[in-house]
């Protein structure tokens, strides 16, 4: 019959509090720094601010510099 | 950025009427106040087009106003119509339409504004109607809703008389493609919500729907995109996605309740509701205070005035029915997973291999099959038997007492593990309390039979998880903190994060709501040919086998949550 292993207080409540059945490291994050660069020009969604107002600014400053 | 706490307003309908609408009230003074600043001809060069813009969503505040409400327009509203019709008529504008045919939208809408308030313009008509005509303006190629932008426009302009041509654009939009709520940019949120402004005519028509799509389908969708927004204090789409439910015929719901909370909790004393961080350019940094002021909250008080406009709109149609929640069967990937785990465990050391074949073990129990654990358990039982307690205590009581729940049932013995829980058991019954980050410990003991519940010292209380109360007629508000947790983990592929939230989520009751069954949906899509979670998109062996591992791991505990929760297995 071997010796009761020795748990104090601390060590019991260190060990209740611990959970690791789900793995919250994160592997390959250089990798998915690299996707999240797609945003970028994954513009299909193209809003006024890049689809009408851009070419509109476009014709605005054809418009500003004829008139200067 | 999180939004501080909202309180649902449980008040009788009249009083919430009456402040929904000083809403709408305080945001259109704001407006009018500052309508000079709608003027093109005021503006600098470079603001020109910001001008123009602000002018016809302001306009168009307006013409829907005379459209949804009969009363006369006075006051604010009378005042801003004074200034877009100025505004409009200065040939510096008006004959613009001819000029800048991609930006049709940006003066059709003014006119359409006008004609709905009913100050036509015809020579202002006549233009829109030869750029129109003129085989550019109204035929370059459109994403799906700019296209329903355009025919909604031309529609209220009088030059499209049937607005049902709108129908045949719908299933080529995000709205009806079933999107992941998990995946939508801000813009994505845009695209859907634009959509059902201009298919239902603000609430005005009943689309004919593409097979497939159901209105409750859009709602639910609506719902789960106002918990994210309202997580990210984004009041601008907070009111946009709130219109939306109006304009879906949903008049009085707890997520219609809870998006007027969050507008009135934001709204400045002064009517202004301003727009969430980083709503400018960051070249507006540069602006001068007032015109920034300005700049960044017109659109969010625009869209808060709608929503008191058309809550108040007596024409609505009927909310649409619930949609049935569709069910995914997870319990083929579960098994697959399970058995990848539990083979890819007996290849590392123990240390990685016990959680892994413990999770394998969950994963297992969750679908009835615990034989498919068995041969893991029982090399790790065997390769443990004399572990030293450091080892146990290292792991710690999830891991270890799950993996001896596992061993108890398939009736396998592990000395070194028995010994030490009897051990933990006998110093936490000499305890006369323990705090309640360790109180879901202490059952543990209990549950597995070394700790009596006599024995145990006060233990706080375990809320209890009441499956499916969130979904259904509940008044609980979907953890907010959870909700955007997924979304950063969905981004940063971070599978362990999403896997863990997911867990939390499944057992807080929260498993058929959008939020977790999409965020299920994508871990799901995430299993490879063979079993195992995770792309790692890494050419190196090593690397790849640790990550898959890993989150193959935590993909089974969470299915396997998912699959004791609910009907889904």
């Amino acid at each position: 019959m071997p010796c009761p292993p020795s748990v104090d207080a601390r060590k019991a409540l260190d060990f209740l509090r611990t959970s690791g059945l789900v793995d919250l490291s994160v592997p390959l994050e250089r990798v998915v720094g690299q996707v999240s660069q797609l945003d970028d020009v994954a513009g299909y969604v193209l809003a006024w601010e890049r689809y009408v107002l851009v070419v509109a600014n476009e014709v605005a400053d054809a418009e500003a510099s004829t008139d200067s | 950025m999180t939004a501080g706490r909202i309180t649902v307003s449980t008040e009788r309908p009249g009083a919430r009427s009456s402040r929904r609408r000083a809403v709408e009230d305080r945001a259109v003074a704001w407006l009018a106040a500052r309508r000079a600043m709608l003027d093109p001809r005021g503006a600098r060069p470079d603001r020109v087009l910001f001008a123009r813009k602000a002018l016809i969503e302001t306009a168009f505040l307006a013409g829907l106003r005379a459209r949804l409400d009969d009363a006369p327009l006075t006051g604010d509203y009378a005042a801003i119509l004074e200034q877009v019709e100025d505004a409009a008529r200065q040939p510096s504008y008006r004959e613009m339409t001819a000029r800048d045919e991609t930006a049709l939208l940006l003066y059709a809408g003014t006119y359409a504004a006008l004609r709905l308030c009913g100050r036509d313009a015809p020579e202002f008509g006549r233009v829109i109607r030869q750029a129109v005509a003129g085989g550019y303006a109204a035929a370059f190629e459109r994403v799906p809703y700019r296209q329903l932008d355009l025919l909604h426009t031309l529609y209220l302009c009088g030059i499209e008389h049937d607005p049902s041509s709108m129908d045949a654009v719908l299933p080529f939009t995000l709205l009806c493609r079933r999107p992941n709520v998990l995946k939508l940019t801000d813009r994505d949120v845009y695209a859907v919500t634009h959509t059902l402004f201009y298919a239902t005519d603000f609430g005005l028509r009943e689309p004919a729907w593409p097979s497939g799509f159901c209105p409750g389908e859009g709602v639910e969708l609506l719902e789960a995109l106002l918990v994210l927004a309202e997580a990210r204090a984004n009041a601008d789409l907070v009111g946009e996605l709130l219109c939306c439910l109006y304009c879906l015929g949903v008049a009085d719901s707890h997520a219609t309740d809870r998006a007027w909370s969050f507008l009135e909790s934001v709204q400045e004393d002064n009517g202004r509701v301003a727009g969430p961080e980083g709503i400018l350019h960051p070249e507006a940094e540069a602006m001068e205070a007032d015109f920034r002021h300005w700049a960044e909250g017109y659109h969010t008080t625009v869209v808060a005035a709608l929503a008191g406009l058309l809550e108040r709109s007596p024409r609505r149609g009927e909310p649409p029915s619930p949609p049935t929640a569709e069910s995914v069967p997870l319990g083929p990937h579960l098994q697959r997973a399970v058995t990848w785990l539990c083979d890819a465990s007996l290849a590392e050391d123990h240390r990685a291999g016990l959680p892994g074949v413990t999770a394998a073990a969950l994963g297992a129990s969750a679908l009835r099959e615990r034989g498919l654990a068995r041969p893991g358990l029982a090399h790790y039982a065997a390769q443990l038997a004399d572990a030293a307690p450091s080892f146990w205590q290292e792991q710690g009581a999830e891991v270890a007492g799950e993996f001896a729940l596992a061993l108890h049932q398939a009736d396998i013995c592990c000395p070194s593990l028995d010994a030490y829980l009897r051990a933990t058991a006998e110093v936490v019954a000499s305890l006369d309390d323990v705090p309640a980050d360790a109180a879901a410990g202490v059952r543990r003991l209990v549950g597995l039979g070394v700790l009596r519940p006599g024995a145990a010292p006060a233990v706080p209380r375990q809320a209890p998880a009441v499956p499916g109360r969130a979904q259904t007629g509940g008044r609980h508000a979907f953890p907010f903190q959870d909700a955007v947790s997924l979304c950063e983990a969905r981004e940063s592929y971070h599978l362990g994060q999403l896997a863990a939230t997911v867990r939390v989520l499944v057992k807080g009751g929260w498993g058929l709501h959008r939020i977790t069954r999409d965020a299920v949906a994508f871990l799901v899509a995430q299993q490879d040919a063979e079993g195992a979670f995770g792309y790692p998109a890494s050419d190196d062996p090593a690397a790849r086998g640790k990550a898959r591992y890993s989150w193959t791991r935590s993909a089974v505990v969470a299915l396997a949550a998912a699959v004791e929760s609910g009907p889904a297995g």
